[in-house]
């Protein structure tokens, strides 16, 4: 299913149209050849059964004259009859009759053909009175013979089989009816032809047999040949509804024969002393009443049959002229929906094509151009040509959208490029108004810092005003106090001069005796190292002396042991002699120190006893001053300190306008973003301005 | 046998007393240009005009600090072709001498090329006493500077 899908997806539309047409003819042309296949049938039928009526024609008169040449040649045997001359009549229409059904091809006829050829042949040899009795028996056998033939024709010529109402009854009327009907009245015929021969008067068998005849003919064939005559009659006017000939000749005839036979059968039933001559003449004339009825029937039958073969033909030409008419109307009106379909789905494919490849301008202008007029509505009148065509639909759809398309994409494109520009001056605009307040955002900072500063500075100057004002007035207090302790101090400090001084002279005189002491160490270890370096060389000499000098070197050991002792006791006494020195030095210096530092305090004292004086007086007139400097102070920085506030809020604001300009800022980026890419995108397009 | 001990570096050194002439105190020397670093120079001894080694600058490459302690060993220098001369040695803390027993006296194992003149050690009194060997203490450059062949007594 789904490669049969793919298969006609590569069809264009005009193909599919024309494969489900082609698909739809198949079965019309079997139905057509069926059709045509059944007329031809029928006609073959009919050509069939008109080649049966042929020979159905010859064989009433057949019969009839076989009986009436069986008849003679009886009399003929039995020595009554001596008119020859009325059998040269009936063997003549013989001879034509056996010719004519000797033409006959029919394969089950042919035997009983032959049989009736061959019967005549011995039939027509004998004609001599001596075999009279040997010809009535030919000419009775070749009757049997031609009655058998009938049914066998009737089968043959597919007559029985003929479905056709009319048909069947007008040839069950020709055919086996009429046959038996004859059959009766040439036995009567016999009958009274015997009686004649023998002495011209009928007896009681004679006239009892005739009556038989009779009376099986009127009571027996002729209602059911009425019948079957009327039923055909019928059926033929219901069939083909006009008078036909057959409807015209055939009732009177049969009228006719029914009153000859009725009237033989009359003069036979009622009338005792009626003549043999009477009634082989009645019993003729009935008979050449059937052989015309037969006749006719036949000339009817056939005419019908032919009639039927023409309006066959008729009926099949018709339809096949129909059905090719319907098929070529068909194909025609196909022809055109799928030209109607494809032509303007063409156009609007390549219209639709130039749209997605951007050119607008193009599609447009075809659209202006007319090239879809036949299918729009003619002169824009909408409302003039309704259509239910879903490809006009369409059409009118995609021009109506180009249209919109068209002018929607002017529209975009200028509102594009408007909203570009303004996006570019906006940028602008903004980048000056950022600039600005950067400026002012500095020179805010700056103000502020400025202000900061000043507030800061106002503040500490108050602060140390303040304090200033305050030592002030302590030191006016304490001043006027420390003078007096001053004195004081002065006396004390004199004292402590002078006891320096003495303090100073004592460490002197330590100093001095130290000296001495470490000279007499410095000799001492002298001596001493003397005295090691003596003992090492005693000794070395001792050694080299040997063991004579062993107790030398014993009191040269003890000698620098000795030695060594008293230098390591110098070194001690030396060590704690230096440490003193350094002592009493640094006793000296601290000394000396503190009574210049005491000498540098008492000169100060005396320069600070002096200067408090003065303080005092200063600090006195000061007080005031500082007051009235310091609470304009006060103002001062309260004002630097609202300035500065007033720049913070000021700042702040600023930098929230800056804040709000980057959003700005950045939401007119989005924006000539977008539109950049709209102008990107609708730029794709081609307008028609 | 009976060691002079002195110091150089820490390091506690014994010289044989069999060819001291005799310990003297810190002379004053004479020094002696383009010589090396532990030539200390000529220095004045009874009258005599002697070579001095400082022992100090030879071993640690250090000069000997002019302490108390600091003295000038002569010593009788044997040169290889049969002369001798006396030798000043000047060394650090040479206060003390030690009798040596021969017994614990180690050979010296490892020769060192730049010090030759170590002779082995001695153990005494828990010190360890490294041996000089007089013959080895100057190179043969030094020797021909100090004691020139030409100068035959």
């Amino acid at each position: 299913m789904r490669q049969i899908n793919r298969w006609l997806a590569r069809l264009k539309i005009a193909h599919k149209l024309i494969l489900s047409s082609v698909v739809f003819a198949l079965p019309i042309a079997v139905l057509l050849y069926y059709v045509t296949t059944q007329y031809q049938r029928e006609i073959q039928t009919c050509q069939t059964e008109i080649a049966g009526t042929a020979l159905l024609e010859v064989c009433p008169g057949l019969i009839r004259d076989l009986y009436d040449v069986e008849a003679r040649a009886s009399l003929a045997a039995a020595g009554l009859s001596t008119a020859p001359d009325s059998d040269e009549e009936s063997r003549r229409r013989i001879q034509n009759a056996v010719a004519t059904l000797q033409q006959d091809k029919h394969a089950e006829a042919q035997s009983l053909i032959e049989r009736l050829g061959s019967l005549w042949n011995r039939l027509r040899d004998s004609s001599t009175a001596a075999n009279a009795a040997e010809q009535a028996s030919l000419a009775g056998q070749m009757a049997e013979t031609s009655a058998k033939l009938v049914p066998v024709i009737l089968d043959d010529s597919l007559l029985i089989l003929d479905s056709e109402l009319d048909t069947y009854y007008l040839m069950n009327v020709t055919g086996p009816l009429l046959l038996q009907s004859q059959t009766a009245v040439a036995q009567a015929r016999s009958v009274a032809l015997r009686a004649k021969a023998r002495g011209h008067r009928l007896d009681a068998s004679d006239l009892s047999e005739i009556r038989e005849q009779c009376g099986a003919l009127v009571n027996t064939i002729f209602p059911r040949m009425r019948y079957s005559l009327e039923t055909a009659v019928r059926k033929d006017k219901l069939l083909h509804k006009a008078d036909s000939t057959f409807q015209k000749n055939v009732p009177p005839l049969f009228e006719k024969y029914l009153a000859m036979a009725s009237q033989l059968s009359s003069a036979a039933r009622n009338d005792a002393a009626v003549t043999p001559d009477r009634l082989i003449q009645m019993a003729s004339a009935a008979e050449d009443a059937g052989v015309t009825l037969g006749e006719t029937s036949v000339k009817e039958l056939r005419g019908v049959l032919s009639n039927r073969i023409i309006e066959q033909r008729r009926s099949r030409s018709a339809a096949l002229l129909m059905t090719l008419v319907c098929v070529g109307l068909a194909a025609g009106v196909m022809a055109i929906v799928t030209h109607n379909i494809t032509r303007p789905l063409d156009r609007v494919v390549s219209l639709t094509a130039d749209i997605a490849a951007g050119k607008v301008n193009e599609a447009f202008g075809r659209l202006k151009n007319g090239e879809f007029r036949e299918f729009m509505a003619d002169d824009g009148s909408a409302g003039h040509f309704r259509t239910r065509d879903e490809t006009c639909k369409l059409i009118r759809s995609v021009s109506a959208m180009t249209e919109n398309l068209n002018s929607l994409l002017s529209k975009v494109m200028e509102a594009c490029n408007l909203v570009a520009g303004t996006a570019t001056q906006m940028a602008d605009a903004m980048g000056q108004v950022e600039a600005a307040i950067s400026k002012q955002a500095s020179s805010t900072n700056e103000v502020s810092a400025t202000s900061k500063e000043i507030y800061a500075t106002v503040q500490e100057f108050s602060r140390t005003m303040s304090s200033v004002m305050k030592m002030a007035s302590d030191a006016a207090k304490t001043a006027s106090g420390g003078v007096e302790d001053l004195n004081g101090i002065r006396s004390a400090i004199d004292e402590l001069i002078g006891s320096s001084a003495t303090l100073i002279g004592s460490f002197e005189s330590i100093h001095q005796k130290t000296a001495n002491i470490d000279k007499v160490i410095t000799t001492i270890t002298k001596v001493a190292n003397s005295t090691n370096l003596l003992s090492l060389n005693a000794a070395i000499e001792a050694e080299k002396a040997g063991e004579k000098a062993g107790g030398f070197s014993v009191v040269a050991l003890e000698i620098r042991r000795l030695a060594d002792q008293t230098a390591v006791a110098a070194l001690d006494i030396e060590r704690q002699i230096r440490e003193m020195q350094q002592a009493v030095r640094d006793g000296v210096s601290k000394v000396e120190s503190n009574a210049q530092q005491t000498q540098a305090s008492s000169m100060a004292i005396n320069e600070l006893s002096s200067g408090l004086g003065q303080v005092i007086e200063g600090t006195a007139k000061l007080g005031p001053q500082f007051e009235a400097v310091n609470s304009g102070m006060q103002m001062q920085s309260q004002g630097a300190g609202q300035i500065a506030e007033a720049m913070v809020n000021l700042r702040d604001a600023a930098t929230q306008t800056k804040a709000s300009l980057d959003e700005f800022r950045a939401v007119a980026d989005v924006l000539r973003g977008a539109v950049g890419d709209l102008q990107g995108e609708v730029g794709r397009f081609s307008v028609a301005s | 046998m009976l060691l002079l001990l002195f110091q150089a570096g820490n390091q506690t050194y014994g010289l044989d007393t069999r060819h001291i002439i005799e310990v003297a105190p810190y002379p004053v020397c004479t020094p002696m240009p383009h010589a090396p670093a532990y030539v200390g120079g000529l220095a004045t001894w009874r009258g005599r005009t002697v070579p001095v080694i400082d022992l100090v600058a030879l071993i640690a490459g250090v000069s000997a600090r002019p302490l108390l302690s600091t003295r000038l060993i002569v010593v009788e220098y044997a040169l290889p072709d049969g002369r001798s001369h006396p030798l000043g040695l000047i060394a650090e803390k040479a206060v003390e001498t030690i009798v040596s027993d021969q017994t614990r006296h180690e050979p010296q194992k490892v020769k060192i090329p730049d010090a030759p003149y170590l002779n082995g050690t001695t153990l005494s009194d828990g010190r360890l006493v490294q041996q000089l060997a007089l013959d080895e203490l100057l190179s043969a450059e030094v020797r021909e500077l100090l004691f020139p062949e030409s100068e035959a007594p």
